[in-house]
């Protein structure tokens, strides 16, 4: 009998074994795909190798990748990105850590409060989980973002189109401001020095420390090269909350080292019905290189294997959902694409993926994306505006950009992409609404060795007036700002849903008859079930990205759970945090 | 086995998929091993392999074409040719035709309302259209060909994706063009196409998804309706997106024993990405400017 079991080590995940495993408590962690604790010899530099969804060692399959890709029923044009693998999606992301836009929660009295999804609002109030984010700020740790070209061109569009900087964690009004990111700043010869893979000394750890610039953040970090694990630039949590959680003795007194189990693809979560109640008493998963299947017991069951898997778990073992709430109130912050053409260098392709950002309050964001040349065609080929210059599939919107909107093919791709470092992408980002269509259901076509698979429908051209009031509001200030900053030509896309900033498939809610859990993240019809990953969110943040609000709310969800089921007390607010990059933690690794 | 009459709509079926003119241009493989498999109840995907690979080969090597056009064969034939290299030449057809047979992991359960609904799909067009090459294929091979096409199309057997792609494609190319039959590549109307009319083709398919559907199949029922309208909702899509992808990414040049790039990928030069080091990743660039206004930390 564990104390607790873990069903995910992505981004939130980790943190609650982590936190749990720092109070003492027997935690067992699995993980679905292979675990990643060796990335210099495990990754490469290549986006292929890395990215493809079908075959890269960051896709959502098993970690034998001669095997097929674990496939997801998305019956639209979209693009759904999961990834498996110790780390999830943390190890692709960009490590932005903005907090979540206060208008989001219970109890905000600010003037713009009716400008927010105000129907599914948190249950408590921001200042509640001011303390939790900066508890998970120092462990990450997170810090303001170095600038490159691509930056240091996005601000002078963002300064072009009249927005005041934001000097503080904290958003207030519509501004921009260097992304506060869990990227360690770089020092030494990080950033001062180019070399290529064949002939790397001086960027060698530890001359080299934090960001070295390298342009491969979406194909995981492993820089600089010979640190280690839990000193690398990107704080994913192959490199940050797991190292901790598997060296849990050694930074704390009375820690208990967490037991991770990759290959595990949980299939079940087991009850029991005690008083009338159904109650959490363990997991079932199978080995996905053996076939075999273990059964482990625990107190406490922890979800946390993402926005998608989660309700397919749920409603595979056939869990109460008397709502029809379970998957149901997916968002996606409803992105768009749009990007410039320069005469003059903008670094796209080196240094951090993003590291420069605009906030609206209300109605989104933006954030610059540099990109290698694959993911940047896959970018420029990815509408639901038909072909630009032959048809519009019944959109093609026009605005401040050049043209209609829709895919870039041809000769056109060939020019425009002709200089990957003379483009400046912007990732437009929707606050956009809980809505009941946009869920995930069991596929009634198909099921593979874990039971029926996920459908993940989204409704794009039906969103909320809201939504797509804001989308196009978002899409028309990036396509000034990236002209104010210069580009000779602007283009939007017009994206279909890409999947991939994911929130509120299990959400936290102040109504019983739209949510799935308490305000302690406890799922509302088993005990001692939490869900602790961006599925427990209650809305979509306003914009900022999700992975920090996951993280802190896994932290007071962490307290919850060793407070009421473990009779412990509180420690976020009395205790002073250790950073994932103590020496402890270094000196530990195995 | 019918008459000619029954032949000629069958020819019709066959030569729009592809089938028939890729059969037309391989006849010594085709005949014998296509019925020596039929009267064997040997696997008819083995048999009928030579055809169909080529069938799928031209057809996403037009898909690519049309993506990334450069100096190819395929190119000229949409009448839009770059002077520099482009998908054909980054290895795209066979970076979308193993990606699509291997590892594309759209499940039997899915294609199969496709693969059933293009067996039994085609009685629409007025015989007549055929080319000459494509009349004179014996009525035997025609035959043979149709019953070895729908044994496989009807049966469990996995087909492989590329061959439902190309064969879908080629069906679309007909209906936007039925003079696509004739052309340089007797064994994909699609890659037969103009630029522009294959375009009109994914326009077909995105945007009169429904009636796309209808066409295939007026027989089927609403939800297999809706999820086949997903399906090559989702496809059109991914199609372009990774005939793109794969002709910019590094997967031409990739050796998977080294796990590293041998020479330059086509996209890389294509498009500038690393030309300051060679053409060689970096584990970090001379890129820091700085922190903006100076500040390196922000108050909560």
């Amino acid at each position: 009998m564990r104390d607790v079991i873990v069903i995910g080590a992505g981004g939130g995940g980790p943190v609650v074994a982590k936190e749990l495993a720092g109070r003492g408590l027997d935690v067992l962690l699995l993980e679905a795909g292979g675990n990643f604790d060796k990335p210099e010899s495990q990754w490469t530099h290549l986006e292929n190798d890395a990215n493809n969804p079908l075959t890269g060692f960051f896709r959502f399959g098993p970690s034998d990748r001669s095997k097929p890709a674990w496939y997801r029923e998305t019956p639209q044009n979209s693009f759904l990105w999961q990834l498996s693998g110790v780390g999830g999606t943390t190890l692709h992301y960009y490590g932005n850590c903005p907090r979540a836009m206060p208008g989001v929660f219970a109890g905000y009295g600010g003037p713009d409060r009716s400008a927010y999804d105000t129907a599914h609002l948190f249950p408590f109030e921001y200042s509640e989980l001011v303390p939790y984010y900066e508890w998970v700020e120092a462990t990450l740790p997170v810090q303001t973002a170095a600038m490159g070209t691509k930056e240091e061109t996005f601000f002078r569009g963002a300064q072009g189109i009249g927005l005041p900087v934001n000097a503080t964690k904290n958003v207030s009004r519509d501004s921009f401001r260097p992304q506060e990111n869990a990227i360690l700043q770089p020092s030494g010869t990080a950033g001062h020095v180019t070399e290529t893979i064949a002939n790397t000394s001086q960027l060698r750890h530890p001359h080299a420390q934090g960001c070295t610039f390298c342009g491969y953040c979406f194909q995981g970090c492993f820089e600089s090269v010979g640190a280690p694990l839990n000193l690398k630039a990107k704080r994913s949590t192959n490199a940050s909350y797991v190292p901790m959680a598997l060296t849990a003795g050694a930074w704390t007194a009375g820690g208990h080292a967490v037991t991770l189990v990759s290959d595990a693809f949980a299939t079940k979560i087991n009850t029991a019905e005690e008083s009338g109640q159904t109650v959490a008493r363990g997991v079932t998963w199978r080995d996905t290189k053996t076939g075999a299947t273990s059964t482990e017991d625990a107190k406490v069951v922890v979800m946390a294997a993402g926005c998608t898997e989660n309700p397919r778990l749920w409603l595979n073992g056939g869990l109460p959902n008397p709502n029809d709430w379970v998957g149901r109130g997916y968002t996606d912050h409803f992105f768009d694409w749009v990007f410039g053409v320069f005469d003059t260098p903008t670094g796209s392709s080196k240094g951090v993926g993003s590291s420069a950002r605009c906030d609206f309050p209300g109605q989104g964001g933006l954030e610059n994306v540099g990109l290698p040349p694959g993911l940047q065609a896959f970018s420029m080929n990815f509408s639901d505006s038909g072909i630009r210059g032959a048809y519009t599939n019944g959109r093609g919107p026009t605005g401040p950009w050049d043209g209609p909107a829709g895919r870039i093919l041809g000769p056109d791709l060939k020019r425009i992409l002709s200089h990957v470092d003379q483009l400046l992408n912007v990732l437009v980002i929707t606050d956009d609404d809980v809505e009941a269509q946009n869920r995930v259901t069991l596929s009634a076509i198909n099921a593979d060795e874990h039971g029926p698979v996920a459908k993940v429908e989204f409704h794009a051209r039906q969103r909320s007036a809201r939504t797509l009031r804001n989308r196009e509001h978002m899409a028309a200030k990036a396509a000034e700002l990236v002209r104010a900053a210069g580009a000779r030509e602007v283009f939007r896309l017009d994206w279909p849903p890409l999947i991939l900033h994911v929130q509120s498939t299990m959400r936290m809610g102040q109504d019983q008859a739209t949510s799935v859990l308490d305000e302690n993240a406890e799922a509302r019809w088993v005990r001692r079930l939490f869900v602790a990953d961006n599925s427990a969110l209650a809305n979509a943040l306003g914009g900022p990205n999700p992975t920090l609000t996951s993280q802190a709310l896994a932290t007071r969800t962490a307290e919850r759970i060793f407070q009421h089921y473990f009779g412990g007390q509180p420690w976020v607010g009395t205790e002073a945090p250790v950073p994932s990059t103590d020496p402890r933690v270094t000196a530990a690794l195995p | 086995m019918g008459g000619e009459s029954v032949g000629i709509d069958r020819r019709q079926f066959l030569a729009r998929a592809g089938v028939l003119g890729a059969a037309s241009v391989l006849p010594s493989l085709i005949p014998g091993r296509v019925a020596a498999a039929l009267l064997r109840s040997d696997p008819v995907l083995d048999a009928l392999s030579p055809v169909l690979q080529q069938v799928s080969r031209d057809t996403i090597s037009g898909l690519v074409a049309f993506v990334v056009p450069g100096p190819d064969p395929y190119s000229a034939a949409q009448g839009v040719t770059t002077s520099e290299p482009g998908g054909i030449d980054a290895k795209g057809a066979e970076f979308l035709l193993d990606a699509l047979d291997h590892f594309f992991p759209l499940p039997d359960e899915v294609l199969r309302p496709v693969v059933q609904a293009l067996g039994t799909a085609i009685s629409d067009t007025k015989p007549g259209l055929l080319p000459p090459n494509l009349l004179n294929v014996p009525l035997d091979l025609v035959h043979q060909l149709d019953d070895a096409l729908g044994t496989l199309l009807r049966s469990n057997d996995t087909v492989p994706l590329s061959i439902v792609v190309a064969l879908f494609l080629n069906f679309l190319a007909t209906m936007v063009q039925p003079s696509s039959l004739v052309g340089p590549f007797p064994a994909s109307p699609f890659a037969n196409l103009s630029s522009a009319k294959k375009a009109e083709a994914f326009r077909t398919l995105e945007q009169d998804t429904a009636s796309v559907v209808a066409r295939v199949d007026e027989n089927l029922s609403e939800p297999a309706r809706q999820t086949l309208s997903g399906v090559l909702a989702f496809l059109a899509g991914a199609l372009l997106e990774f005939a793109a992808f794969g002709s910019y990414s590094e997967w031409s040049a990739f050796d998977p024993a080294t796990r590293a790039v041998n020479g330059v990928p086509v996209g890389w030069r294509l498009s500038g990405y690393l030309s300051e080091t060679g053409f060689v990743p970096v584990n970090g660039w001379d890129e820091f400017l700085g922190y903006f206004e100076n500040r390196t930390q922000v108050s909560g």
